[in-house]
């Protein structure tokens, strides 16, 4: 947008006009998504447990509940307690969702030449967990600052559990990074193009069950049930909201949906496809640059309502676990990060570089439609040669994916230069 | 302790102590200089050296954090000053070399210490060590104070920290309040605090009649009313020595045991939501409510119902509830494996209450505990069998199993979950488990009595006379309420208002094993030892 | 545990201890000195045959008669009766034992009676102990931890006493 806008205006003032404009959105995209999100959650837990949930405001479903909370925590008084630190406390909860926020500043909504995304980072993957891992830093100034003792155990407790839970999540993480050959989301993005047998969570069995992994990991570190410990209400009151009121306590919540969704847009766009719809249905449709801009242009927002969608998915499983599971303790909670996950974490790692190693550039999905192909690898496996291996694999593997999958021609075809480029990169190196 | 706000006792403040020492020697010394250097310098000086005192004391009186700094600043200021004037007396030859030395030694002592002091203002500070008397709200402010430059530190210090359990507290189920010792997050010691919800029940017994008290015990335990109406109805007629007629006792199990299957519902749907879990609350509460209903068809109240009375009942059973009562245990009955998917069996519930909180049998016998709680642990005695005789003839003929592991097992009269390998006999999770088999036998019952009152002859048993006189004497009885035994003594001098009445409460004595249970536990495993006691603090307090 | 034999058996243990019974009250009651109290209760406690393990309740009952016209026809003097509640798990019979005291040490008001404290035996007179001493100002002697348990610390009087007044006032709250 701003190459866009240096056409009329000077090039600084396009630069910041569009970031303007961008971070407009993304501030709409959170606090609306928040909006949806609280209200969803209300319906989804009013329907777990047998009631309806808010039907009045609003009219139907009672859909504009959120913003009737909304206006209620705006009419509430600002209360610091006495022995708090006053600046602290009063700016914590502006950390917590300007991190929230961050987060997707680099995360993409479609991919392509020309992705949306408000700033394309080339290591994408690397800025959101960072900047994910920043949150807490709102938590523990509001616990350390409430002078509360409840405060401060949530604080604690909360920075124990989200920096040892960074070490698992990013080591899921590096597995999408490793079979797209790129720490770009974009790349990763699109690099699953086409059916869905080429999203990376069917890429190998040790990527489908990493994903899970993935999303356990993601639930604790954005501390939602059964990991919620900093808010835990039966121990900790509320944690370390527990002394914050009106609006500053409703940016926690709003800084905790956004993460939420942003952990699932991450999911969603590091394993699920991301704007990749489980069928190819924008070429089917024809909608790619090649027919024009318009074309392109709905086809790009069709991603983005599909990647939102698979978000929103990610973000309504969380809803249902957290009201289904009682809540661990803080030592299960640490011995399930610890001695599970992140071993868990490791073993799937080493498998999908294992997969990656001995089939260079295959899919599950890809074997399954040949198994003479299996075959010939297995025993090309156990000549053991490995130079062998080196020269033959990556060439006959992608004569194979080609000719065997007909949507996989388009979609190879189709491929953003860059992004081929990455893949055919991947492989080769995939093959030493 | 706290520092700043509201103290009175300034002179107990080193610095102004010491201001105090500095002002007087000054002025002992100014008080032999002649009169020309005591009218220019020695006045001067004095003023200053006064001032600094003086301003701490108005600081500490003013009641607030920032005025109390500003005149500390103002001493700071005052005690630069004095140090001036005294520069000039030693240069004009007025102090001697002993003066000066008792002068310096003050003043190097003085300036950092109200530095320091200055520096404190505002910030609570708080030692739980040696602060074991006052709990007081005040005390929750915590020690952020990093940079007292009086304490060296050799070593990483960790310190013991008060906290306060309620009484405001979402787990501590009412108005209990718990003080607890914590290092980081394990307890090292737990003290209950009991006595916010006293109602002084005993007191307004000693003023009633017996009949008249009857709503006085729905409010005791008041999520087991009925029960409670019962126990107290049977002392009384423990003490006429009258038996209600057949079927006015087979109406009494019926709404025993129906009080229980609520009572258990809130126990197991709050022991739920003490564990984080919220939904199995909810899906309790939506069956205790048709219970309520059932109740509120019978009496007109849903929660304090003064239906059983001294006896029989107020009022025999409308036409056709015991159909609905029938329909309501056919659809409620499958709704129990829902529950125990949800909790018994729970892997995270399991790992929450397995091996937490364990009692012995011959702890929960020394302690007095009851019900669930005793049988929890192994100990087999429920009053329904082991009571009295005016009790047990209530469930006389009646079929059931006392819930308890004998022999290794549980009874087997129903298809019940497995108990997990990681739980002990006597922790959190046989505790809950024995509730969550009481609620299938006391349907059993309630089918058993259902059909037995609907055979029987003659009346439900009516009310005795409200102002009816007692017999002289006492009578004491336990009966098995869902909580445990709910004993109430009664001693009569012969009129119709007892001389003494009292309730012996199940939950205030299962209450009682908190602080030996959680004695080196986590903070996390509060809620869950003391959720699974299942006391109500109405009981406790009466 | 209420028969004759077995009141005689005390008497023959304890001798002057075993003050009396009353064998025709719905519930029968032995009654014992505050002296001997503690070694009645041990022997009830560890005899085998006895085993009472649970201790039901303990609680006190004043006996009073505030009003001067019943008070001339009171067949009772004032005095505070102490009563003990047992049960046996193991044999599933239960026992009333009694201590009467006076209602204040010496007959100088202010001035607790004074019975010595079971709650090294059962664990449950903790608790009841010091319930009967905040509601009725019964003294436990050697009890670990004898303080108010349902009213304030800082309350003042005892409200199960007969003579007992309720204050006008507590810490600014109207009592009357």
């Amino acid at each position: 947008m701003a190459e866009f806008l240096a056409n009329y205006l000077p090039a600084w003032l396009a630069y910041m006009v569009a970031g303007a404009i961008h971070v407009g959105l993304i501030i709409n995209l959170v606090a609306v998504g928040a909006l949806v999100f609280i209200w969803l959650e209300r319906k989804i837990s009013g329907r777990i447990q047998d009631r309806l949930g808010p039907t009045r405001v609003g009219g139907k479903f009672g859909w504009l509940q959120t913003l009737a909370d909304g206006l209620k925590l705006l009419t509430k008084e600002d209360l610091v307690p006495g022995g708090a630190d006053k600046m602290l406390f009063r700016i914590a909860p502006y950390v917590s969702f300007c991190a929230s926020i961050a987060a997707f500043l680099a995360i993409p909504f479609a991919g392509g030449d020309y992705p949306f995304i408000v700033q394309h980072v080339n290591t994408g993957v690397f800025f959101v967990l960072a900047v994910l891992g920043l949150e807490v830093f709102g938590v523990i100034l509001a616990g350390y600052a409430s002078a509360s003792k409840w405060s401060l155990f949530g604080a604690m407790r909360e920075a124990a559990q989200v920096v040892s839970y960074e070490v698992p999540l990013g080591l899921c993480a590096v597995v999408p990074v490793m079979l797209a050959g790129s720490l770009d989301l974009v790349v990763i993005g699109d690099v699953q193009q086409g059916w869905f047998t080429n999203w990376l969570i069917f890429h190998d069995p040790a990527t489908f069950l990493i994903f899970w992994v993935y999303f356990t990991c993601a639930t604790a570190s954005v501390n939602r049930a059964p990991f919620d410990l900093a808010e835990a209400e039966s121990e900790l009151v509320a944690g370390f909201h527990t002394e914050y009121s009106g609006l500053r306590w409703s940016f926690f919540f709003m800084a905790e949906y956004g993460s939420m969704f942003s952990v699932s847009l991450l999911a969603s766009i590091l394993f699920l496809g991301g704007w990749n719809g489980p069928l190819p249905i924008t070429e089917w449709l024809g909608l790619t640059a090649a027919n024009g801009d318009i074309a392109w242009y709905i086809g790009q927002v069709l991603g983005v309502i599909n990647v939102i969608g698979k978000a929103v998915a990610g973000v309504c499983v969380m809803m249902w676990i957290r009201w289904t599971l009682p809540r661990l303790r803080i030592d299960q909670v640490m011995a399930t990060c610890l001695k599970y996950c992140t071993p868990l974490a490791a073993a799937f790692f080493l498998g999908a570089v294992a997969w990656q190693w001995s089939l260079p550039g295959r899919t599950f999905f890809g074997l399954l439609e040949s198994p003479a192909e299996l075959q010939s690898v297995s025993e090309g496996w156990s000549d053991a040669t490995a130079a062998a291996t080196d020269e033959d694999e990556p060439e006959a593997s992608e004569d194979q994916t080609v000719s065997s999958e007909p949507s996989r021609k388009v979609a190879a075809a189709k491929l953003t230069g860059a992004a081929a480029l990455q893949i055919a990169s991947t492989n080769l190196q995939g093959g030493k | 302790m706290v520092i700043g706000v509201a103290r009175t006792d300034f002179e107990k403040l080193e610095v102004y102590q010491l201001a105090e020492r500095l002002a007087d020697l000054t002025w002992r010394i100014a008080l032999h200089w002649d009169q020309m250097a005591k009218a220019t310098l020695g006045g001067q000086l004095i003023r200053a050296a006064d001032s600094v005192g003086a301003n701490i004391a108005e600081g500490c009186g003013r009641g607030s954090y920032g005025d109390n700094r500003r005149f500390a600043k103002i001493a700071r200021g005052s005690l630069y000053e004095t140090k001036h004037w005294l520069r000039r007396a030693y240069s004009r030859d007025l102090l001697d070399a002993g003066q000066i030395e008792q002068l310096r030694s003050i003043i190097d002592e003085l300036a950092p210490r109200l530095n320091a002091y200055i520096r404190s203002i505002g910030r609570a500070a708080c030692n739980p060590k040696t602060d074991t008397t006052d709990y007081g709200p005040r005390t929750t402010h915590m020690s952020t104070l990093v940079d007292d430059p009086r304490v060296i530190e050799f070593d990483v210090r960790t310190d013991e920290m008060l906290v306060n359990m309620g009484p405001q507290h979402p787990s501590t189920h009412g108005v209990l309040r718990l003080v607890l010792r914590t290092d980081g997050e394990v307890v090292s010691e737990v003290t209950p605090h009991l006595g916010y919800l006293h109602r002084c029940a005993e007191k307004i017994g000693e003023n009633l009649t017996p009949r008249q008290w009857i709503p006085y015990t729905d409010r005791m335990d008041y999520l087991a009313g009925m029960n409670m109406n019962l126990g107290w109805s049977l002392t009384v007629e423990k003490l006429l020595k009258y038996e209600p007629p057949e079927k006015g006792r087979h109406l009494r199990v019926i709404i025993a045991e129906m009080g229980r299957i609520a009572s258990h519902l809130v126990g197991m749907g709050a022991y739920g939501l003490d564990l984080g879990s919220f939904s199995p609350f909810l899906y309790a509460f939506r069956e205790r409510e048709k219970i309520l209903d059932l109740f509120e068809e019978v009496c007109g109240a849903r929660l304090t119902y003064s239906y059983l009375t001294v006896g029989g009942a107020t009022a025999d059973l409308p036409r056709g509830w015991l159909q609905k009562c029938e329909a309501f245990l056919e659809q409620f009955e499958p709704i129990i494996a829902e529950y125990h998917a949800l909790l018994t069996t729970n892997s995270i519930f399991i790992k929450r209450t397995a091996g937490i909180g364990v009692m012995s049998p011959e702890m929960a016998i020394n302690f007095g505990t009851s019900g669930p709680v005793l049988r929890g642990s192994g100990v087999d005695h429920d009053l329904r069998r082991d009571g009295e005789e005016i009790y047990t003839a209530m469930y006389d003929g009646y079929a059931f199993e006392v819930i308890v592991e004998k022999d290794g097992h549980y009874p087997k009269d129903h298809k019940y979950p497995a108990v997990p390998h990681e739980a002990v006999l006597g922790d959190c999770w046989h505790r809950f488990y024995v509730r969550m088999l009481e609620v299938v036998q006391s349907i059993d019952l309630v089918r058993q009595a259902i059909d037995r009152y609907s055979t029987a002859e003659g009346g439900y048993g009516e009310p005795r006379k409200l102002t009816e006189k007692l017999p002289k004497g006492e009578a004491y009885l336990e009966t098995e309420s869902p909580r445990g035994q709910m004993g109430f003594y009664l001693v009569s001098d012969g009129s119709s208002i007892p001389w003494r009445a009292r309730a012996r409460s199940s939950s205030f004595c299962n209450l009682s094993v908190t602080s030996d249970l959680c004695r080196g536990c986590l903070i996390a495993d509060i809620p869950a030892i003391v959720g699974s006691l299942d006391i109500v603090m109405g009981e406790i307090d009466r | 545990m209420s028969g004759q034999a077995f009141v005689d058996q005390l008497k023959q243990k304890f001798g002057d201890d075993i003050v009396g019974a009353n064998l025709e009250n719905v519930d029968p009651w032995v009654e014992v000195t505050a002296q001997g109290l503690l070694a009645v209760c041990q022997h009830l406690h560890d005899e085998p045959s006895l085993a009472f393990d649970y201790l039901n309740s303990v609680t006190a009952v004043d006996y009073l008669e505030t009003d001067p016209k019943k008070a001339a026809k009171a067949d009772f003097e004032p005095h505070m009766q102490v009563v003990y509640h047992l049960f046996s798990m193991q044999h599933k019979h239960s026992l009333v034992l009694k201590v009467i005291v006076p209602r204040w040490r010496d007959d100088v008001p202010g001035q607790l009676p004074e019975v010595p404290s079971v709650a090294g035996i059962w664990a449950t007179a903790d608790w009841h102990e010091r319930e009967c001493f905040d509601l009725l100002g019964v003294k436990f002697t050697d009890h670990p931890n004898l303080r108010r348990i349902l009213c304030p610390e800082d309350w003042v009087g005892y409200p199960l006493r007969k003579d007992y007044e309720m204050p006008t006032e507590y810490h600014g709250i109207r009592g009357r």
